[in-house]
C-alpha cells in the first residue's frame, strides 16, 4: 500500500516555512512603523547600506534610530517572543496540562521578585556592568525556579498534576510573590529598580544592543535543548508511568524541561518584566492549527511567540505616541479572552 | 524468558507482594488473577519494572531489569496500564506512533500498517482521540504498546497489560484477547492482569493466582481449573460447567449465595 | 545539532555591534529638549528658551513651556518618541529618564548631559553656572546668581524682623488616598529652613504616608501644599476629610499655605522668593 502522500516531516517543512514568512513580514513592518517616522523606502536603503551594499537614501539620524533602537529591539522581541512561546509549551507538556502557562505557575513573579532583590541588595541599582548584566537574569533564573518547583510539589501527586490543585498552588505562589515585590519596590527608592508596571506589565522600550547576547545565550540555547526533547514531551504527553515503559528516562528529563524553562522565562522577565498569556495562547494556536505533535508544537510555539510578541509590541508602540502602552497590557487583552474560550473547550473535551 | 524469583515488598511492615517466583516464556500468556487487594497491581509493577523489589529478583532475557535502562527496557517490553489519559488534541494515529519512540525511524510505517491493520484501528486512525469511543481508544492504546515490541527481534519480548478488558463490552474483550493470543507467534511472551474468570481461562496459557500478597498457584490452565482452590482464593463458591466447545473446556460460574449451607468463611 | 547551532547563536553575537556613525552637533540653532522643571526654567531666564523644543510635564515655568510638545514623565518617556522631535540636545535632570533610554539616545548620537537636581541654594548656583557655561551664556548666569543673591538678602531682612518660628509640616497629596508626610533630606526640610520654619523631627527620611497618629502627634501650627497637591484633596473643604489633619491646630485655625509644585520645590532661580512668601505666609501676612 504505497501512497504518494506528503511526508509528515515534510508537512511541518511547509508549515514552519510559512511561520517564518509571517514573522519576516511582522518584523519589516515592526521596523517601518513607529514613534518615529521613517519612509519604507529610506528603511531599505538603510538596511541594505548597513549588510554593506552602499545605498544613501537616508538620514544618518534615521539610520541610527533604526539600527540602534529599532531592530535591537525587534530582536529582542523575537527571542522573548519566542522563548516565552516555547518554554510554555514544555511547561505544558511537562504538567501534562495545557492550561500551564509560565505567569499562572508562577515562574514569572518568582522570576521578577528574585530580579528586584538582585538589584536593590546585589548590583546596588546598575544593571550595565558585565557582571551585573550577567548575573541579574541568572538571579531571576534561580528565583523562577525555586517557585516553579514550589508549584510542583504542591500540586502533584503519583506524578500527575490535578489541574485544581495546580491552578491553586499557582494562585497561592504568585500572591506570595507579587506581595513581596509590592514590599520591595515600595521601600527601595531606586530609579534603576524601574516602575511596578515595568516589572507587572513589561515593556520592551529599554532594548539595546549589549543586551543581544545574553538574550541569546539565555535563552536561545536552552530553547535549542527544548526542540530537541520535542518526542519525548509527545511520550510523557501519555502519563509519566507511560512514558517510562515506552523508554524514556523521565526523571531526568522533567528537571532539564524544568531548568531550562525557568531560565528563558527568568531571563527574559528579568530583561522586559513580566508579559503574561504568550506562554498559554501560542502553543494552544499551534495545536489547533496544526497538531498536538511535539515535533510541530515546539518549534511552531517559539516562531508564533516571535511574531506575537513582535505584533503586540507595533501595537503598544503605534496606539498612544509618542508614549507606549505596556505590552503587557495588549497580550492581556488578547490573551484573556482566548483564555476564557479555552476554559469552555477544557471542560467540553474532558466529559 | 520473564524471571521474577522471590520477589518481596512491604510497605511498612505489611508484605504486599510476599516472595513470589514466577516465569513467563516467549509465546505464553500468563493470566495473574485474584481478588482485590491480593497485591497483583503491585506485582505488576515489579515486572515491569517501575518499582524496584525490596528483595529479590527480576529479569528479562537473563538482565536484571534494575541493571537496564529505560530505553533498552523498552525495546525488551511494552506495558498497557489500566487507564491512560490523554491532555493534548492527538490524533488516533500520533497515539500509536508514540509508541515507536524506540524504533528507527525508516521502520515506522511499515510497523504501523501491520499493527493498525491488526487492530483495526485504519478507520478512525485520523479522529482526534478524545472523540473515540472507550473501546476504540483501547484498541489504539493497545496498538501502541504493540508497536512498540512488535519487530521481530534475536530477542524475546515481553507485554504487560492491566485489566485491558475492563471498560469494554463482551465482544470488544473477546477482540482485544483475540490480538493478544495472536502475538505468541511472533517470539513474545504476555503477563495480563484479568478480573474474569472466564476470559483467563479461554485465552490463557498459564495462571498465577494470588491472594494477600502470596501467589496461591501458579500453573497450566487444566491445573487451575479446581472448584476447591477457586472458592479458596475468592472466598466464593464457584462451580466448574463443563463446556467442550471453549478452550478452557469449563465455564466458570458463580451464583448469588442463597442457603445459610453454603457460607463460607474467610480464611486468612 | 546543539553545537552547531550553538556556533551560529555566537557568530550572531559577536555580530551584533553594527558601528554608529557620527552626527554632527551644533550648539547654535540647537534644538534643545529639557526634562526637569528647574533645568526648564532656568534654560529660559538665561535667554534660551527658544531653543527648547519639547519638555517634560513638570516644566510649568514659564506657563508658555507648557505649550510646547510633551514628552511625558519619568518612566514613561521613551527615547524614540524623543528622537521623533529631532532634538540636537537633550538636557536632564540627574535620575530623570531612565538608564535603558539615556543609553539609547547615547547611542543615537544625540547629546545629553545630566544636571544634579539642586536641593539647596548651593546647588541651584552651581546648576546656573554649568548652564550658562554650556550654552555660552555666562554674563546672563552672573545676572541670574546676582538676583538670586538679592532675593536672599531680601529675605534675610525680612527674617530679622520677625521673632516668631512657627512649626511646619509639608503634605504631598495625589488625591485622598495618597497623601505623604515630608521627612528629612527632602526639599521641605531645606527650604523650611530657610523660611525659618520649625521642621517636625519626624524620625524618617523622604515621605512617607501620612497616618492619623503622626500628623496629630506632630500638631504643626501651618500645614504646606503644592497647589495641585491640595486640589487634588478637594481644596481646603477637602482636607476635613483626611484622618488626622482634621485634628491638627494648623487646620483648626486654617492656617493652610499652597504654593506652586515648581515654586517651592524646584531650587531654582526663584528660590529666593519662594521662600521669602513661605515665611511670610507663616506669618500671617
Amino acid at each position: 500500500m504505497i501512497q504518494s502522500i506528503p511526508t509528515y516531516t515534510n508537512v511541518n517543512a511547509i508549515r514552519l516555512s510559512a511561520l517564518s514568512g509571517l514573522l519576516f513580514f511582522v518584523c519589516v513592518a515592526s521596523l517601518c512603523l513607529g514613534a518615529y517616522a521613517i519612509p519604507l523606502g529610506n528603511t531599505l536603503s538603510i538596511l541594505f547600506n548597513a549588510i554593506g551594499i552602499s545605498s544613501v537614501n537616508f538620514e544618518l539620524s534615521q539610520s541610527n534610530v533604526l539600527l540602534q533602537i529599532r531592530l535591537p529591539r525587534i530582536l529582542l522581541n523575537l527571542i522573548i517572543g519566542g522563548g516565552l512561546g516555547i518554554a510554555g509549551a514544555a511547561l505544558q507538556g511537562m504538567f501534562r496540562n495545557p492550561l500551564v502557562e509560565p505567569g499562572l505557575i508562577g515562574v514569572s513573579s518568582g522570576s521578577a521578585l528574585f530580579a528586584i532583590i538582585f538589584i536593590v541588595f546585589v548590583s546596588g541599582g546598575t544593571t550595565s556592568t558585565f557582571l551585573t548584566s550577567l548575573g541579574l537574569p541568572l538571579f531571576a533564573f534561580v528565583g523562577g525556579l525555586l517557585h516553579v518547583g514550589a508549584v510542583f510539589k504542591l500540586s502533584s501527586s503519583h506524578g500527575n498534576s490535578d489541574t485544581a490543585t495546580l491552578i491553586l498552588a499557582g494562585i497561592a505562589i504568585n500572591a506570595f510573590a507579587g506581595a513581596l515585590i509590592g514590599l520591595v519596590l515600595f521601600f527601595a527608592d531606586d530609579s534603576a529598580l524601574r516602575s511596578f508596571t515595568f516589572w507587572s506589565l513589561g515593556d520592551m522600550s529599554g532594548a539595546s544592543w549589549d543586551k543581544i547576547p545574553y538574550a541569546l545565550f539565555l535563552i536561545g540555547i536552552p530553547s535549542i535543548i527544548i526542540l530537541q526533547k520535542a518526542q519525548e514531551l509527545n511520550a510523557l504527553a501519555l502519563g509519566e508511568q507511560e512514558a517510562y515503559h515506552m523508554g524514556v528516562p523521565v526523571r531526568q528529563v522533567k528537571i532539564l524541561l524544568l531548568i531550562v524553562s525557568a531560565l528563558i522565562v527568568g531571563a527574559g522577565v528579568s530583561m522586559v518584566g513580566i508579559i503574561g498569556f504568550v506562554g498559554l495562547v501560542v502553543p494552544h494556536l499551534v495545536r489547533l492549527l496544526f497538531s498536538a505533535d511535539h515535533r510541530i508544537v515546539l518549534p511552531g510555539s517559539f516562531l508564533f511567540g516571535a511574531i506575537l510578541v513582535n505584533a503586540a509590541d507595533l501595537i503598544a508602540r503605534l496606539i498612544v505616541i509618542p508614549a507606549e502602552m505596556p505590552i503587557g497590557v495588549i497580550t492581556a487583552l488578547c490573551g484573556a479572552p482566548f483564555f476564557i474560550w479555552l476554559i469552555f473547550n477544557f471542560k467540553k473535551t474532558r466529559s | 524468558m520473564l524471571l521474577a524469583k522471590d520477589i518481596h515488598h512491604c510497605i511498612g511492615k505489611r508484605p504486599i507482594v510476599d516472595q513470589i517466583s514466577l516465569e513467563v516464556q516467549p509465546g505464553e500468556i500468563l493470566a495473574i488473577l485474584g481478588p482485590n487487594g491480593a497485591g497483583k497491581s503491585t506485582l505488576f509493577k515489579l515486572l515491569s519494572g517501575e518499582v524496584v523489589c525490596k528483595r529479590g529478583m527480576v529479569s528479562y532475557n537473563q538482565s536484571e531489569v534494575g541493571d537496564l535502562k529505560a530505553s533498552e527496557l523498552a525495546r525488551i517490553r511494552a506495558v498497557l496500564p489500566q487507564h491512560s489519559q490523554v491532555n493534548f488534541p492527538f490524533t488516533a494515529r500520533e497515539v500509536v506512533t508514540l509508541g515507536l519512540h524506540q524504533v528507527i525511524a525508516s521502520r515506522h510505517q511499515a510497523i504501523l500498517e501491520e499493527v493498525m491493520q491488526m487492530t483495526q484501528i485504519g478507520k478512525f486512525a485520523d479522529k482526534l482521540y478524545h472523540q473515540l469511543s472507550g473501546g476504540e481508544q483501547q484498541r489504539v492504546q493497545l496498538s501502541r504498546v504493540l508497536v512498540q515490541i512488535w519487530e521481530h527481534q534475536p530477542y524475546p519480548r515481553y507485554l504487560l497489560l492491566d485489566e485491558p478488558t475492563s471498560s469494554l463490552d463482551i465482544a470488544q474483550q473477546h477482540a482485544v484477547l483475540r490480538i493478544i493470543k495472536k502475538l505468541t507467534t511472533r517470539n513474545i511472551g504476555v503477563v495480563i492482569i484479568l478480573h474474569e474468570l472466564n476470559l483467563a481461562a479461554q485465552y490463557a496459557d498459564k495462571i498465577a493466582l494470588l491472594k494477600n500478597g502470596i501467589l496461591k498457584k501458579w500453573g497450566s490452565v487444566p491445573e487451575i481449573m479446581d472448584e476447591q482452590l477457586l472458592e479458596m482464593v475468592f472466598d466464593h463458591p464457584v462451580q466448574l460447567i463443563p463446556y467442550a466447545a471453549c478452550a478452557a473446556g469449563c465455564f466458570v460460574a458463580s451464583a448469588a449465595i442463597t442457603t445459610t449451607a453454603h457460607q463460607y468463611i474467610n480464611h486468612a | 545539532m546543539i553545537k552547531r547551532f550553538s556556533f551560529l547563536i555566537l557568530a550572531l553575537a559577536i555580530a551584533c555591534n553594527p558601528k554608529t556613525t557620527e552626527v554632527q552637533s551644533n550648539t547654535d540653532n540647537s534644538k534643545v529638549i529639557t526634562a526637569g522643571g528647574t533645568i526648564t526654567e532656568i534654560v529660559d531666564a538665561l535667554g534660551m528658551g527658544d531653543l527648547i523644543i519639547a519638555t517634560d510635564i513638570t516644566s510649568t515655568f514659564p506657563a508658555s513651556m507648557q505649550e510646547l510638545p510633551s514628552i511625558g514623565y519619568r518612566n514613561q518617556i521613551k527615547a524614540e518618541g524623543i528622537l521623533a522631535l529631532g532634538p540636537d540636545l537633550i538636557l536632564m535632570e540627574e535620575g530623570y529618564l531612565s538608564e535603558d533610554v539615556v543609553n539609547q539616545l547615547r547611542t543615537a548620537q544625540i547629546e545629553i548631559h545630566s544636571f544634579a537636581k539642586p536641593n539647596t541654594v548651593s546647588g541651584t548656583i552651581s546648576l546656573i553656572e554649568e548652564l550658562g557655561e554650556l550654552l555660552d551664556q555666562k554674563a546672563e548666569a552672573e545676572s541670574l546668581k546676582a538676583q538670586l543673591n538679592q532675593d536672599l538678602e531680601d529675605l534675610n531682612t525680612y527674617l530679622k524682623t520677625i521673632t516668631s518660628k512657627p512649626k511646619a509640616a509639608f503634605i504631598m497629596a495625589r488625591g485622598p488616598q495618597t497623601v505623604f508626610l515630608a521627612g528629612e533630606d527632602t526639599f521641605a526640610q531645606e527650604i523650611f529652613q530657610m523660611a525659618n520654619l520649625e521642621f517636625p523631627a519626624t524620625g524618617f527620611k523622604d515621605f512617607v504616608p501620612i497616618t492619623p497618629e503622626s500628623i496629630v502627634k506632630i500638631n504643626p501650627d501651618y500645614l504646606v501644599f503644592f497647589e495641585s497637591g491640595i486640589q487634588s484633596l478637594g481644596g481646603t473643604q477637602g482636607l476635613s476629610k483626611i484622618q488626622g489633619i482634621d485634628q491638627t491646630s494648623a487646620f483648626k485655625k486654617n492656617q493652610i499655605i499652597a504654593l506652586d509644585g515648581n515654586y517651592l520645590s524646584g531650587f531654582g532661580p526663584r528660590v529666593g522668593k519662594a521662600a521669602l512668601e513661605l515665611a511670610k505666609a507663616a506669618r500671617g501676612e
